[in-house]
């Protein structure tokens, strides 16, 4: 019996305090800002900077000390491929080497002097390409069609000078290595990369506006969590829609490839969501101000950014960082979501997430049910 | 004068010790750091599906297992390594084919394919490059083997086999440190960001005194109490932290110093801007924190600034931080001295003092006085006019 008026005295006081806060959802400027202007700004911002999605015609130096046609032949064939756009710098090696340090070129092709004449005499020639490790991906990008190039000419040449040994040339071995990427569900390369940031940004506005709506709950009164969680529910059905609707548009204009059900997504959402809503009632409970609340907010932004396997993968990381990764949220949602789009992820792996996204709210209300309570009872700490 | 600035610049080094909250920095990239411990891609497990179970495939794998960036794992079927794959427990996987061998010896054309997971970009990158050049050198010693057995000299092989020997070098980042190709962005983006929160806060704060607002040297003097904490955590990110997650670091701490003190003076001109913007110490946290992770794929180390679109290139160039992050790297790792940097710290300075002068421009219009002063300057041109 007195379960059941537990029960509806909850149902009583979550739907008040659902359909007040409804009511007053569009009535702020903050909250528009929160809930959707700075949120499709970002969006749309992030988008922008990885439209290109395939890193092509990157500049790329050369300095050719040889002239010949040989020479020629190998810049030519560099500048027509799809990666490289060539930048002649004739002889100055040093100058180039600077643009280089600059990140004004990616890589450097150096041909030495007397190239083409050593490669007849059998000299070997060594023309090196340089290219920048540390902006890794367009330097890495810029010599792509350079080991291919280099591969072709040397057959040109082996039988050349297979004949002026004078010995017959023999079959050799043939072996291609084909190694391609999987799970990439567009031509974007940086499509991964995007959606990660679309959700792990999500999660910061979400536990931004549990901490904003928090603070700005009335002091002095003994608010229930029951009417506490009915004031956040409208904005864990807003932004579960945002998200879906920005994953859409990324989906959309990325001409991404789905594989899985929309619905589970949705799902999954939902759950991230009020994951990410418990991580900001924890932020609100244990520090002394709104204030101190979001300046916490500053480490889960570097710890989603490192922790989401866009840089170093989850199977790579070592064993301290993988507990850490294993506590944060997006790491099961990014995994999921993005599962659901190119790694079959069936409904047992939906619901294995959905149950995992739960632990949150549950072991973090037990933490701070009373704590909550007597946070929102004090006076904010300035 | 000097004593005003003086005592505000005393009294705001103490308050920043007492309340070391600027030292949440390094716990924050503490944390983040764990992950680069290893240096590099270590011991990623890749599956090797050997449907052949030849010498040949044997020898193949082992050369496979020399990559230190892979533990190789073998599996009996292709249908159980792709499920592994699919559930993030193997992060590639090659198959060699049934008749690998047998097309080795009758010189045949054999393809091997193999398939990483291309949503971690840098990871996926790193190996394919290392299978790439064991897979050549592989089939380099095998036609070595066959060009001996057919009478050509050891000379003659390599000439043969390899007319042009070409070199691909990779600069900087010789083992391909993670932390080093992600650090020069994400330290930049952490020293602005916590700057902009402190000299924002600052600001604010010294505006809404209760007492009103104080003269402008009060201000110069608590923004540049700001100046000293900032070079010191911008010497253990720069010097420090390399060292300690084992990637190039090249500037002495004077170099250090002066790269970034330029860099801090663009983020406090920019913080008057975004003080007079905001005006809130809340809308600071509620704006600035959502935009980190935009403003550090927008510093051009993840990708390239060239390949955004011009508009997204401008909003990058009007960060101090897009300009900070090129210096920071060609000095600290790459090596380049400050003179070759002039264009950079001129445009930091530039930024600062542009950002700066927008603000005091919108604080004067808000607080009347611009109004104030075209009313007196009305009301002489009148009396002139009268005369």
């Amino acid at each position: 019996m007195a379960t059941r008026t537990l029960i509806t005295t909850f149902i009583k006081q979550f739907n008040q305090s659902f359909n007040d806060e409804l009511k007053v959802i569009f009535k702020r400027f903050t909250h528009h800002w929160l809930l959707w202007i700075l949120p499709l700004l970002v969006f749309t911002l992030i988008s922008s900077i990885f439209s290109m999605g395939v890193l092509q015609n990157l500049p790329v130096g050369v300095v050719d000390q040889d002239n010949s046609s040989v020479s020629r032949l190998l810049i030519r064939d560099l500048d027509a491929g799809p990666h490289a756009q060539l930048i002649n710098y004739d002889n100055r090696f040093v100058q180039a080497e600077k643009d280089l340090a600059k990140a004004k070129i990616y890589a450097l092709l150096y041909i030495p002097a007397h190239f083409e004449d050593d490669l007849l005499a059998g000299k070997q020639p060594t023309p090196i390409f340089y290219y920048n490790a540390l902006y890794y991906s367009a330097g890495l990008y810029s010599i792509m069609d350079y080991s291919g190039l280099i591969s072709d000419l040397n057959s040109q040449y082996r039988s050349i000078m297979a004949t002026k040994v004078g010995i017959a040339m023999p079959n050799l071995a043939k072996v291609n290595f084909n190694y391609d990427g999987l799970f990439n569900a567009s031509g974007n390369s940086m499509y991964f990369q995007q959606f990660s940031a679309v959700v792990h940004l999500l999660q910061l506005f979400v536990v931004t506006m549990t901490i904003h709506i928090l603070g700005k709950l009335p002091r002095g009164t003994r608010v229930s969590y029951s009417s506490v969680l009915g004031k956040l529910a409208p904005y864990a059905f807003w932004y579960s829609a945002l998200l879906m609707f920005e994953i859409s548009l990324l989906v959309l204009f990325s001409k991404a490839y789905v594989s899985g059900n929309p619905l589970y997504m949705l799902v999954v959402i939902v759950f991230y969501v009020m994951a990410a809503q418990s991580i900001g009632i924890l932020l609100f409970s244990i520090t002394k101000s709104t204030i101190d609340a979001y300046s916490y907010i500053g480490l889960l932004v570097g710890l989603a950014l490192t922790y989401s396997g866009v840089v170093v993968p989850e199977l790579s990381m070592p064993l301290v960082a993988k507990v850490i990764s294993s506590i944060e949220p997006l790491t099961y949602a990014l995994n999921t979501l993005f599962g659901l789009f190119l790694r079959h992820v069936g409904a047992v792996d939906v619901l294995k997430t959905c149950l995992i996204l739960t632990v949150y709210p549950i072991i973090i209300t037990l933490f701070v049910r009373n704590r909550l309570a007597k946070r929102l009872y004090k006076r904010e700490v300035l | 004068m000097w004593n005003l600035y003086w005592a505000a610049f005393k009294r705001m080094t103490l308050r920043l010790l007492d309340q070391p909250k600027w030292l949440f920095l390094l716990c924050s990239l503490s944390i983040m750091s764990l992950v680069y411990i290893n240096g590099t891609v270590s011991n990623l497990p890749v599956a090797v599906v050997d449907l052949d179970h030849s010498p040949a495939s044997r020898d193949l794998i082992r050369a496979l297992n020399t990559s230190a960036k892979v533990d190789i794992q073998i599996y009996e079927d292709s249908l159980t390594a792709y499920d592994d794959i699919n559930h993030h427990k193997l992060f590639a996987v090659i198959t060699i084919p049934h008749d690998y061998q047998k097309k080795l010896l009758n010189r045949e054309t054999v393809s091997i394919p193999a398939y990483g997971d291309g949503s971690s970009r840098l990871a996926n990158g790193m190996i394919q490059q290392d299978f790439r050049l064991i897979f050549q050198q592989l089939l380099l010693d095998y036609n070595q083997k066959i060009m001996h057995t057919n009478g050509f000299s050891n000379e003659q092989v390599n000439i043969i086999l390899m007319p042009i020997k070409a070199q691909t070098e990779a600069l900087y980042n010789g083992g391909l440190n993670l932390a080093a190709i992600t650090f020069p962005g994400l330290l930049v983006m952490l020293l602005q960001h916590s700057l902009l929160i402190a000299g924002t806060r600052t600001n604010i704060a010294l505006n809404t005194l209760p007492q009103g607002k104080p003269p402008k040297i009060i201000f110069l003097g608590s923004l540049s109490a700001l100046i000293p904490i900032w070079l010191f955590l911008s010497l253990i990110l720069y010097v420090l932290w390399p060292w300690f997650l084992g990637y190039r670091q090249l500037a002495s701490i004077p170099e250090v110093l002066l790269m970034t003190f330029p860099f801090l003076l663009a983020v406090i001109g920019l913080s008057k801007l975004l003080t007079e913007c905001l005006r809130r110490v809340e809308m600071i946290y509620l704006t600035l924190a959502l935009l980190t992770t935009p403003v550090f794929y927008l510093s051009g180390t993840v990708w390239p600034i060239d390949a955004m679109p011009y508009p997204v290139q401008l909003i990058g160039k009007l960060l101090p931080s897009t300009w900070a992050v090129n210096m920071v790297a060609s000095v600290n790792q790459m090596g380049l001295s400050l003179n070759d940097n002039l264009f950079n710290i001129f445009m930091l300075l530039v930024l600062g003092a542009v950002y700066a002068s927008i603000g005091i421009f919108i604080s004067a219009l808000r607080d009347g006085r611009l109004r104030h002063s075209r009313l007196i300057f009305g009301r002489k041109h009148q009396q002139h006019k009268q005369h």
